[in-house]
């Protein structure tokens, strides 16, 4: 046996193991009986979070922690902004009403191309903006949405169960969004962690309790 | 003659501005600067209580937080904001650690960065009063019967980048700090009250522990 164990290819386990365990793994979907569905945009007019964002770029690790505010506006534009407690804005992000996207601000040290378009494409994920015709599954637990790459699954709620997926083409999990229980499908959750599984970045975010 | 009528345009609206606040400009701040350094000579430490109300553009209403303040000679200054969420800011000669709402702390040298470093020094200077010397900053004091209002408009773009001004006010009587107002660039206010201070209570190193 341990001739087949030459050092070679315990490095080659342990990188396969390694690969293994950063995924998401697979997104069993058994049931394949798909209808159109008309998934509507997420409705909220107003949460406040507290909000970890915390990422790498090449062997350096960042992290940032603030205040994430969005809002809808009057004009029906939804605006992201993110703050850190002392008063310094990192990002301000909008989507007007046909769905077009503009960085009203950013700070230096995030404004990096890559960092911008997974931000975006989350809460683009999360706010259902921009998004193509869904389907629904024969059970009515999944709604299933085509990306620029892959899908987006949202679970509707039965079993309790209301949380986000982005799945690469052979439905493995490439960003999870777990949230809250109780966090209503219609609308935004109290408390949601944003996980991707192929780059080492992620998301957290806690409702601030409204007693201002 | 157009810029004649400009520079008196200018003087006239900032005239204006500062009395609104009932405060008259101070045209010779030497008399303040030697104040603040003799007083500062006496102070080796400062711990208060604090309110922020941060006013956003977009918000119809304020986030409003509160939470203890601390600064020890030198260069020692600590934010601990206890509710609605927590977060602790430790800067400690060119370190700084922040501790956030989920309990993770980060670490940085503010030496390594030219922006942390006018940050580190602005707020150490603003709660110790010694903003006169920050040549980062352009500096104009006015005063009321009850507080000096020190304007500070910065002067470097690395500042610039992240704020339009810093307005702080100091009590007459002890020269400790009020109040301090900073102003972003979108117009967004974040206004730190502070309540109950007390000087030279002989606070712990163990306070301003970045690791």
């Amino acid at each position: 046996m341990t001739n087949y164990l030459k050092p070679s290819s315990l490095i080659l386990l342990c990188c396969c193991l390694l690969i293994a365990g950063c995924s998401g793994g697979r997104y069993v979907i058994q049931d394949r009986n798909w209808q159109p569905y008309d998934l509507e945009p997420a409705a909220f007019t107003r949460h406040l979070y507290s909000c970890q964002i915390n990422g790498s770029a090449g062997i350096r690790k960042y992290s940032f922690s603030g205040l994430l505010l969005v809002k809808e506006m009057e004009d029906g534009s939804k605006r992201v902004v993110f703050q850190n407690e002392i008063g310094f804005t990192f990002f301000d992000f909008e989507w007007d009403t046909a769905g077009m996207f503009r960085v009203v601000q950013i700070q230096e040290q995030m404004n990096k191309e890559p960092l911008i378009k997974t931000l975006r494409k989350d809460f683009e994920v999360l706010f259902r903006v921009n998004f193509s015709a869904a389907q629904i599954n024969g059970d009515r637990t999944l709604v299933r949405t085509r990306l620029q790459k892959g899908n987006a699954v949202y679970e509707t709620g039965k079993d309790d169960k209301k949380n986000i997926y982005i799945l690469d083409e052979k439905e493995r999990k490439v960003v999870s969004f777990i949230m809250a229980a109780g966090a209503p499908l219609s609308g935004l959750p109290a408390s949601l962690t944003i996980t991707h599984h192929k780059a080492n970045f992620g998301i957290r975010l806690k409702t601030i309790p409204s007693n201002n | 003659m157009k810029q004649l009528i400009s520079l008196l345009a200018f003087v006239t609206l900032t005239f204006t501005a500062w009395s609104q606040g009932g405060y008259t400009p101070v045209p010779d701040i030497n008399g303040v600067k030697k104040q603040f350094a003799d007083k500062m000579v006496h102070t080796q430490s400062l711990e208060s209580s604090f309110t922020q109300t941060k006013q956003m553009k977009l918000l119809k209403e304020n986030i409003v937080s509160n939470g203890r303040f601390y600064y020890k000679k030198d260069n020692k200054v600590r934010i601990d904001y206890q509710s609605p969420y927590n977060y602790l800011v430790i800067l400690n000669n060119g370190q700084m650690s922040i501790t956030d709402n989920y309990g993770k702390k980060t670490t940085m040298n503010t030496r390594n960065s030219k922006s942390l470093q006018s940050i580190n020094k602005v707020m150490v200077d603003c709660m110790s009063g010694n903003i006169f010397t920050n040549s980062d900053f352009r500096i104009s004091v006015a005063k009321n019967s009850k507080e000096y209002h020190i304007e500070m408009i910065p002067n470097t773009s690395d500042l610039k980048s992240l704020f339009k001004k810093i307005d702080v006010y100091f009590n007459q009587d002890n020269l400790y700090i009020n109040k301090m107002v900073i102003t972003e660039l979108n117009g967004d206010i974040t206004d730190m009250k502070y309540t109950n201070v007390k000087a030279n209570t002989g606070l712990h190193d163990q306070l301003f522990k970045t690791k």
